[in-house]
């Protein structure tokens, strides 16, 4: 695997036909660090998540891959580069875990490249790190909710990219397939140096395991920059929308926010 | 060996065990009808006629002449309705999705009965009016369902709404058309592999040389695109590029199949997924679908001109029979397990 690239936004605006959901966003995301965007519903981090892998083109302004306009390169090149989670993927009916994660290679096969022991590796080391080697000759059909996310997450690792993106990885998740998602790709991050995107609901959690923290609303970006700085209690009241105490989480010091509502307080 | 590789091995394995057995049963279906009817000729007869070498009197005539380009229409026809179902059915993630259902064929079929009916055309000209009837109806269907993207059930309905609208101007051809060739016209009604001529078949067989090994070649993109646009883009498939691509292959293909054997009723939709049933796993799957399509019409074929009695059907009313209940089964659980859009 080559070093990650350096992946910006430049003044990037991004819509669905007349609407515009990101407007004007400029945001270099940290190279090699674990980068966490959080927002209520509805504030366009979804969409600027698809708008950095490509998935969606910019109303105006660019992504910037490698310093180059990601829509100038080729669609191998980023796919090199760069790979994505996006929410709630469909696996085709019948499909084994082996096969669906190694689905996850096709860059780095060809027309004329056929696989080999090296794309087996990959495989088996994606499977291993998300915890899920002994699934491999299952189908995923049969497997729970957190399973089945581990071997998602397992896809995306085969490919290998500097980057990675996932969008909610963790909805639907329980606690404590939540956590161990966040750890696997954590571990990614200090073991490969992979410059880790994430999008996510759960605000602690956020906190915890954010090197970058980047704060939405309304499609623009609030705040950005280490969880303990930028996650104040006026922040979570004016971006949420809801009055609450900002304490040390008392496990890794960071950032807990409780939130305030109009009953059961002392 | 690691268990990733032993997997991948196993359902690779699998895929080429199924392929192997279809190609014998189809190989072994071809034989049986050319050997098989009220002239009976022996298998080292057939051999020894298809190798130019001397037979018996009569058994040139009725080989080359009769059975062989019954044998041959129905084998091609089959692989390629089978191969253009699992296109459309794989890339539209759903197994409404053949080009009998919606509405591709039956524009073939209106091109094709005008062409001959009432343009007294015959032979490889009613392939290529066929052919260019299945691409305008595919643009007509796509441009009909288009709305910001194409979602697959509006595609399905609005093909199904367009194929009947093109079998009764089918049928309004037909009625309007001489007593006389009310019989030969009973192929663009079912469907038949009777009576073909080579220059019917033969546009057909160069049709399938080119799109076979295309249609494979464009089955790496197909493992992409399988688990939706989003996932195929972050592997690096160019998405819009490849689906058109296999659209064409699809669309000709139901095309030309249905300009030489007419629309054989279901064999492009029952071919996939009877296909994905005996190899197994989610991987794309094409050629085994094209095998099915070859083996459903020929053993179709035999049974409508052997196996009923004096009477002889043509093969498009047996596969019609077979296909109707599984279409009905197939509806009626679609929407319940979540499939149906």
């Amino acid at each position: 695997m080559q070093g990650p690239s350096t992946l910006a936004a430049s003044a990037l605006s991004l819509g669905y036909d007349d609407r515009a959901v990101v407007r004007d966003l400029t945001l270099p995301i940290p190279t090699g660090k674990v980068t966490i965007i959080i927002g209520p519903n509805a504030c366009g981090k979804s969409t600027f998540l698809r708008g950095l892998a490509r998935l969606l083109p910019p109303t105006s302004g660019s992504v910037l891959l490698d310093g180059k306009s990601i829509h100038s390169l080729a669609s191998r090149e980023v796919a090199l580069r760069l790979g994505i989670l996006p929410q709630g993927p469909i696996a085709p009916d019948g499909i084994t875990v082996t096969d669906l994660v190694s689905r996850g290679r096709h860059v780095h096969q060809g027309w004329f490249r056929r696989w080999s022991s090296q794309d087996d590796e990959a495989v088996t080391a994606a499977l291993t790190a998300t915890g899920t080697l002994s699934l491999a000759a299952r189908s995923v059909d049969e497997l729970s909710g957190g399973q089945r996310q581990r071997v998602w997450i397992a896809m995306a690792l085969a490919q290998r990219t500097g980057v990675l993106l996932l969008d909610e990885p963790t909805t639907y998740l329980d606690v404590s397939h939540q956590v161990e998602v966040l750890d696997v790709l954590t571990d990614l991050n200090e073991a490969e140096g992979t410059t880790v995107v994430i999008v996510l609901h759960e605000l602690n959690l956020a906190c915890r395991y954010a090197d970058h923290l980047v704060v939405m609303k309304d499609g623009a970006v609030v705040t950005a920059g280490a969880p303990t700085e930028v996650l104040t209690e006026e922040v979570v009241t004016d971006v949420f929308g809801i009055r609450c105490r900002v304490v040390p989480d008392p496990v890794s010091e960071t950032p807990m926010i409780v939130p305030i509502g109009r009953h059961r307080t002392t | 060996m690691s268990v990733v590789a032993a997997t991948r091995r196993r359902e690779s394995s699998r895929a080429r065990r199924v392929s192997l057995i279809l190609l014998t049963a189809v190989l072994a279906m071809f034989a049986l009808t050319l050997s098989y009817g009220d002239f009976q000729i022996s298998l080292p007869d057939v051999v020894r006629s298809l190798l130019g070498l001397p037979t018996p009197a009569g058994v040139d005539y009725i080989m080359h002449s009769l059975r062989l380009p019954r044998a041959s229409v129905s084998a091609l026809a089959g692989l390629a309705f089978g191969l253009s179902g699992a296109i459309f059915q794989q890339l539209l993630r759903n197994p409404l999705a053949s080009p009998d259902v919606i509405g591709v064929a039956q524009g073939a079929t209106t091109a094709a009965v005008l062409a001959v009916l009432v343009g007294g055309y015959s032979g490889s000209f009613v392939s290529v009016i066929g052919l260019i009837g299945a691409l305008i109806t595919a643009i007509v269907i796509y441009a009909l369902s288009w709305q910001k993207g194409v979602g697959g059930y509006r595609l399905i309905l609005v093909g199904i709404g367009v194929g009947t609208a093109l079998t009764s101007i089918t049928s309004f051809i037909l009625t309007r058309s001489d007593v006389k060739v009310a019989a030969e016209a009973l192929i663009w009604l079912t469907g038949s592999v009777n009576g073909r001529t080579w220059a019917q078949i033969v546009p057909l067989f160069i049709a399938l040389v080119i799109l076979l090994p295309a249609a494979l070649m464009l089955g790496r993109t197909l493992s992409g695109l399988q688990l939706g646009d989003d996932l195929a883009k972050a592997f690096g498939v160019r998405v819009e590029t490849s689906r058109m691509l296999l659209l064409l292959t699809a669309v000709i293909l139901a095309g030309m199949a249905t300009a030489a054997a007419g629309p054989i009723a279901f064999v492009a939709f029952m071919s996939g997924p009877i296909a994905v049933r005996l190899v197994g796993g989610g991987r794309p799957v094409l050629l085994q679908a094209g095998l099915v399509g070859a083996l459903l019409v020929l053993v179709a074929d035999f049974i409508g001109s052997h196996l009923l009695g004096a009477r002889q059907y043509p093969v498009g009313v047996i596969t019609g029979v077979i296909g109707a209940p599984y279409l009905l089964w197939l509806l009626a659980t679609a929407n319940r397990t979540g499939r149906g859009g």
